[in-house]
Order: C-alpha cells, then sequence, then structure tokens
C-alpha cells in the first residue's frame, strides 16, 4: 500500500465510523477537536487502527498527534509503505 | 488517620464502636447523602418509612465497616476473617487462558477487599479504573499503609487511561471497572434496574465490547462480622451490542442486591434524568 493509499483508507474510515464532514477533514485540522472525539470514540478509534492496520496502538505513540497529518504520519509508520 | 490508630493499636471491635456514632453523626447531619439513601430505600425499594430511616443509619455503619475490613484485612491487622467465593473458577479460567478480560463490578459491598485477596491467588495482573484522582489518592494512601501496589488507571480528560486499558488488556491483565455509576457527561443507556428506568454508563461495557475481551460481572458482600462473600458471572465475549450486555449486569446487580439490600454505596440521586443526547440508543 502506498502512502497515499493509506491516506484513502484512513480518512474513509475516520469520515464512516465518526460521521465527520469530508471538507473538515484536512492535514492540517485538529484531529480530536474535528472528530470530537471522547473517550468511547477513542476505544473505536484504537480497535479500527488494530483491525485496519494490524498494529497495536500504544499511548505513548498517541501523545505527538495534534492534526490529521501526524494521524497519517504515525499510520504510515507502522505499516508497510510500498 | 484516627481510625487506622484505633485498628493497628485496639483492634477492629474498638474501631467499630467509634464508628457507630460516626455513622450516626453522618445519619443526623449529612443530610444530602441520607436523602438519597432514604429515597432507595423507601421509594425504590418500599420499605416502610421507619424502617427506611433505621436503613439508612444501618447502610452508613455497613459502610463504614467495609472501610474498616479493607483496611484491616490489607494491612493484617485483623487475621480473623473469612471468605467464601461463589464463581471464583471463572476468574481462574480468565487468568488461565491468557486474554485478559474485564471484571465489571459496582458500588455495592466490598469488592476491593476480593481483588486484594485475588492478586494473592490468581496468576494475572489486576488494574482497577477509578473516576477520579481523589479515589486513586484513597487507593495509593491504603497502599501506603499495606506496602502493596494496586495498579491504578485513572480515568482523565486527556483521554490516557483508553491507552492504559487497551495496554493492560494487551499484556493479558485483567482490568476491574465499576459499571454503574454515571458521571456528568459521559454517555449512558438505559436500563431496567429495580423497577425503575436506570442510566447506566457506557464505559465499561463499550470497551469489553470493542476489544473483544471475555467479561464477568463481580460483586462483593459483607455477609456477618468477619465473613464476605464474593460473586463472579460466567465468562462471556460479548459479540451482540452493549445493550444486552447492560441488561445483565442490570439483572445480576439486582439479583444481589436484593439478597443485601444494605449494601449500596451510590450516594447521590441515582436514579436522576440525564441530558438526553448522553442517551444511547444502541
Amino acid at each position: 500500500m502506498n502512502k497515499d493509499a493509506i491516506i484513502s483508507k484512513v480518512n474513509a474510515f475516520l469520515i464512516d465510523e465518526f460521521e465527520v464532514d469530508e471538507s473538515k477533514v484536512t492535514p492540517h485540522a485538529n484531529l480530536m477537536e474535528t472528530l470530537e472525539l471522547d473517550s468511547l470514540d477513542l476505544v473505536d478509534l484504537v480497535v479500527i487502527i488494530e483491525k485496519n492496520f494490524g498494529f497495536k496502538v500504544k499511548g505513548e505513540d498517541f501523545v505527538g498527534i495534534k492534526t490529521f497529518q501526524d494521524f497519517y504520519d504515525y499510520i504510515i509508520s507502522h505499516v508497510t509503505v510500498a | 488517620m484516627f481510625f487506622v490508630y484505633v485498628l493497628k493499636n485496639l483492634g477492629l471491635k474498638p474501631a467499630y464502636f467509634v464508628l457507630r456514632f460516626v455513622a450516626f453523626y453522618f445519619f443526623l447531619f449529612s443530610y444530602k447523602s441520607s436523602k438519597h439513601i432514604f429515597h432507595y430505600f423507601h421509594k425504590v425499594l418500599k420499605y416502610p418509612y421507619l424502617r427506611s430511616l433505621v436503613n439508612v443509619y444501618q447502610n452508613y455503619y455497613i459502610f463504614g465497616q467495609t472501610l474498616l475490613d479493607k483496611v484491616a484485612i490489607r494491612a493484617g491487622f485483623d487475621k480473623n476473617f473469612t471468605f467464601a467465593m461463589d464463581g471464583e473458577n471463572y476468574l481462574h479460567q480468565m487468568a488461565a487462558e491468557g486474554k485478559g478480560g474485564i471484571l465489571i463490578s459496582a458500588h455495592v459491598g466490598n469488592w476491593d477487599i476480593s481483588g486484594h485477596l485475588l492478586m494473592q491467588r490468581l496468576k494475572a495482573k489486576i488494574h482497577i479504573v477509578m473516576f477520579d484522582a481523589e479515589h486513586a489518592n484513597i487507593k495509593k494512601y491504603l497502599d501506603s499503609i499495606t506496602g502493596e501496589h494496586i495498579n491504578i488507571i485513572v480515568v482523565k480528560e486527556d483521554l490516557s487511561h483508553i491507552f492504559h486499558i487497551n495496554k493492560a488488556l494487551q499484556n493479558k491483565d485483567l482490568v476491574c471497572i465499576h459499571g454503574d455509576r454515571y458521571v456528568e457527561g459521559s454517555r449512558v443507556i438505559a436500563e431496567e434496574f429495580l423497577g425503575r428506568k436506570t442510566y447506566f454508563p457506557y464505559g465499561a461495557f463499550h470497551i469489553a465490547s470493542k476489544f473483544k475481551v471475555p467479561y464477568t460481572f463481580v460483586f462483593g458482600f459483607k455477609e456477618k462480622k468477619n465473613h464476605y462473600r464474593f460473586f463472579s458471572t460466567p465468562l462471556k465475549i460479548n459479540e451482540g451490542g452493549v445493550r444486552p450486555m447492560v441488561k445483565e449486569y442490570s439483572a445480576a446487580l439486582e439479583k444481589h442486591l436484593m439478597k443485601y439490600p444494605k449494601q449500596w454505596f451510590n450516594y447521590y440521586d441515582y436514579w436522576a434524568e440525564v441530558p438526553k443526547e448522553n442517551v444511547l440508543e444502541k
């Protein structure tokens, strides 16, 4: 999977799962605020990442994630990019 | 601190004696919490007026006893306690299966003591999820006087507790969460409990459901002065969504509460309405 495919896949599940307007999902938008994540949503997000990308999510990896771009980079760094 | 001194130097009986006055003080002057416990006995359980009043006092007294027992047992001040466990095998099974698991409890009786016992008997690490730092501080204080370490995951606004829970489950540890208390702003699910529509917090059930780990409902109650009985329900993995799980939990909690009605320790308006936007329909 290449980077663009990963980003498309990430955007697709975020838009679908968190029912967010597609136009709001931009690389520099704040992830937590845009998706209005609470603790239950975060559980969903962790499960979705593990299910879709096959790696275990660690809390410390999430600390620096502020924007969608940070989130894409985090996913990309954990999957084999073609 | 005073009670710890009495427990350590004079024993449980004198501590219980002093507690009678403390419980009576709360009965007389803690109107806010007494009002809700009275409501529970009089309106929910439909006890007569006078019996409800007596039960409010007894409820405070038993609550105090459970706190003293907790300290006495964990610090080893009193070795005369006896315990019975109905369903301990399920907890051993949960530990042996090596998938981790969620223990869903409630603010009734004294489940914490069984956690202490289980730590010694189960081959698994137990984490307790607490809903605010204040409780964590109490637990830390207990740890400091007992020398025992309990892993606490404190629910925080930065949502870091979700990662701690996830990590504990990844490590195949057991995570104990209370499933009965609504925290302002949290999402809830409505279910019949003691004949009334009750809002249960979604969190514990959602976590067990999403992480697909085995779960059990666990409760512990004081039976006689020095005797406790603990209950654990058969293990399940949720496949059918949260609502059936909450229904099961409500039924299990109600069943045990009918047997130990005085050991209900939710001192607030438990059956209050919550904002509609917090109530989940799924």
